[in-house]
């Protein structure tokens, strides 16, 4: 069965540089950018305002250097707390830059949430860890360029016990609680993280082909892949690029390299046995080099909120969407460099001449229901992908249900 | 001689007495000599003659004291006594090292030949230990003696760039002749900050760097040059290159205003870093425009399916330092360097430009 996505808004040079990171909250679709901004999309209004989206796009600079990872928590926290939507973001230059984003007065205001000791680090990937479950805090987790993934408990409020012990209050205070560390035994590049609230796992995914997947409440590491993709290749050419849990986090998908080819694999979380590969048919007699899933490295991944489908993108320019039981894919989106609407928004080629014709896909995001606005788009999921060719490409599912 | 004894009854306090115990030198005061009048070689001349005397003809040691600028000096005491702060540094080599290089350059000034701090360093390796050695001293000799530069000694670094072109002569204002042969790849020629190439203005020129050499052989001995390679230099710094191969590559750009440079490195960190090490020797401002960074971008290697290879950590250090010095630029070259650093980061992969050229 196949699934078919339309295409309902897309915005050209939607940044000055490259587009690496995009994340989606229930408001905002906010982007990350080698211009050094944070941008943030208003969900709402993508398809009533397709031709102004620049003009209304909320922005923030960040840093010079340059921004590649971008994760946003957005939750309603107890204690008269209210809504938090807390954008964080890492800079070329290592840092961590955390902003708080007040949905009425559309203001940034920047937190330092970080103690000194932590700011000398060079972080490169970031996420948030929102719990469902009340009792269990929110966490954040970073990686860093020397293989080492940092943990943090957010805490919105601080907890006050008056002096008979009976009464308490809590004082808002958004912070972090360092939790602890998980050290590299060598000196790797962590590419990638991802966590599990639901099975307090925590995955982190190394350059020379490695994913280490610890326990989140204790930071024991549990299990070590190693050496996923084409056998007799030597670490360069099997790198992580992206780890994954599903929703329920029984299953973890990781994105590797194949040399020059992108990779799939699926685990399940229980024994951390391998479940299979994610891979396009292709018309070659050696089986042994067709077990990709892109035509290109794989940048990102994303589970669909119930866990069914994985969207994936790649250097090969296309998203595609699997199904999780059957493992094949339902859908491929192309991404070309000449669709965007505003003509004059088309970026063919880059500063140095490089074409952008078939721009390769940073990452993507699944967008959940409800989230979008207008007839047909509310009751269906959808998709965000950023591109090199410095656009932000939003699509639904066709159909309603 | 006078005992201890003597000493410490003629001299009450401690401060005299180590004066009195203090060897004497006989000084040879090496101050610039302001008349420009006066030849160079007479004035080494007269030097050597003064401390070679010194020491062969009188007792006493002998400290001469030369004049790196108007603030810092240079001593060089000969013979070594006591303990002194350096103990480790071996002042009668120090001696021996000036008097040999002024008797080089000498010898060197009367046949008006050029010879290269590598020859002079493997003419007596013993004495000299490092080729450092030689260029520190040489930098030490030309500022006392006032010149405007080192290469006035005769004495220059060995060329490490060639240069090529089927059709573009390279005529220098202050050489005698021609000094590049066409067609032929040739040593990037001696020049200095005063040279200036002539080259053809009603012609527009390119110019291609190379980081490789073997790229560069690669590229001039291609059968395809004769067309490909018209009105186009062909240079190599062979890596990081040397301060000639910067000064060739700026008189280049000051020899004419109808020229592009373009610069290809590899596509790694320290490829970024040579690009910018020739971009940044360009003094005037207003013609960086013309020098460009050209590649090969890591787009390239990765659309030719080249096999890359990771970052090392060093690298990964080297990338995020390199970025945080361009961010304030904002040049389109600076910009799209800019651009090639942070996807090096994000792809965290390197290539070499060879492979591009296959």
């Amino acid at each position: 069965m196949s699934k078919v996505f339309i295409p309902i808004a897309n915005v050209g040079k939607a940044h000055e540089a490259d587009i690496y990171s995009v994340s989606i909250t229930n408001p905002y679709t906010v982007t990350c950018s080698g211009d050094g901004k944070i941008r943030l999309w208003s969900n709402k209004t993508l398809i009533q305002e397709q031709t102004r989206l620049k003009e209304i796009v909320l922005s923030q600079f960040v840093h010079q250097t340059g921004l590649h990872h971008v994760d946003v928590i957005y939750t309603v926290e107890p204690h008269d707390v209210g809504v938090v939507m807390i954008i964080a973001t890492v800079s070329f230059s290592g840092n961590l830059h955390f902003y708080r984003f007040v949905e009425d007065t559309k203001e940034f205001i920047e937190l330092d949430l970080l103690d000194s000791e932590m700011k000398k680090k060079s972080f490169w990937a970031c996420k948030w860890v929102k719990s469902s479950d009340q009792v269990v805090d929110h966490r954040f987790i970073a990686s860093d360029v020397k293989g080492s993934t940092y943990v943090w408990r957010f805490l919105s409020v601080d907890k006050i016990v008056g002096e008979d012990e009976t009464q308490v209050t809590y004082e808002p205070n958004l912070h972090f609680d360092l939790q602890g560390e998980i050290p590299s035994n060598e000196p790797v590049f962590a590419t990638c993280i991802a966590a599990s609230s639901s099975k307090g796992l925590l995955a982190t995914g190394f350059a020379n082909g490695t994913v280490i997947v610890s326990q989140l409440s204790t930071l024991r590491p549990l299990y070590t892949f190693e050496g996923i993709g084409r056998e007799g290749i030597d670490e360069n050419s099997n790198s992580v690029r992206s780890v994954e849990f599903s929703p329920a986090g029984n299953l973890l998908s990781v994105a590797n390299d194949s040399g020059s080819y992108g990779c799939v694999t699926l685990y399940e979380t229980e024994f951390g046995e391998r479940i299979g590969n994610l891979t396009v048919p292709t018309h070659s007699g050696q089986t042994n080099i067709g077990l990709f899933a892109h035509n290109g490295w794989v940048f990102n991944q994303a589970f669909n909120p119930s866990g069914e489908f994985i969207a994936t993108c790649g250097y090969d320019g296309k998203v595609r969407v699997w199904d999780i039981k059957s493992k094949e894919r339902v859908s491929t989106l192309h991404i070309s460099a000449t669709d965007i609407e505003i003509e004059s928004d088309i970026l063919l080629t880059d500063e140095n001449g490089d074409s952008l014709k078939t721009p390769p896909v940073f990452d993507v995001a699944y967008i959940p229901q409800g989230t979008l606005n207008g007839v047909g788009n509310e009751a269906n999921e959808g998709l965000c992908c950023v591109c090199m060719d410095r656009s932000v490409r939003w699509f639904r599912e066709a159909g309603g249900k | 001689m006078d005992s201890l004894a003597d000493f410490m009854s003629g001299n009450n306090t401690k401060k005299s007495l180590l004066e009195a115990l203090q060897q004497q030198y006989r000084i040879v005061d090496m101050i610039p000599d302001l008349d420009d009048s006066k030849p160079l070689t007479e004035t080494i001349t007269d030097t050597i003659k003064y401390v070679t005397r010194s020491i062969e003809l009188s007792n006493d040691p002998v400290m001469i004291k030369l004049y790196c600028n108007d603030k810092s000096k240079k001593l060089i005491k000969f013979p070594y006594f006591g303990n002194e702060p350096n103990a480790n540094r071996n002042t009668g080599n120090e001696m021996a090292i000036f008097i040999s290089l002024l008797q080089t350059i000498q010898s060197r000034y009367l046949k008006t030949t050029k010879s290269t701090i590598r020859d002079i360093f493997y003419s007596n390796v013993e004495l000299y230990q490092k080729q450092n050695n030689v260029v520190n001293w040489l930098n030490i000799i030309s500022k006392n003696f006032n010149l405007s530069s080192r290469d006035d000694l005769n004495i220059v670094a060995a060329q490490k760039g060639l240069v090529f072109s089927i059709d573009v002569p390279i005529l220098i204002s202050n050489q005698p002749k021609n000094i590049t042969c066409l067609n032929t790849i040739n040593l990037v020629p001696y020049i200095n900050e005063s040279s200036i190439i002539e080259l053809d203005q009603t012609k527009f020129i390119r110019v291609n760097i190379f980081e490789k050499e073997a790229v560069f052989n690669k590229v001039v001995t291609n059968s395809n040059i004769r067309v490909s390679g018209q009105n186009t230099i062909y240079i190599t710094g062979k890596g990081f290159p040397d301060t000639l191969t910067k000064l060739f590559v700026n008189n280049l750009l000051q020899s004419s205003d109808n020229i592009k440079i373009k610069i290809y490195v590899d596509s790694d960190p320290y490829g970024i870093c040579i690009a910018l090490n020739y971009i940044k020797s360009c003094y005037s401002s207003e013609k960086t425009h013309l020098l460009q960074y050209q590649g090969i971008t890591i787009i390239q290697l990765i659309n030719k399916r080249t096999q890359l290879l990771n970052l090392s950590h060093r690298e990964i250090q080297l990338v995020i330092n390199l970025i945080q010095k361009q961010s304030d630029l904002t040049t389109i070259t600076h910009r799209g360097i800019t651009l090639q650093l942070q996807r090096q980061l994000f792809f965290f992969k390197k290539g070499e430009m060879n492979a591009y050229y296959i």
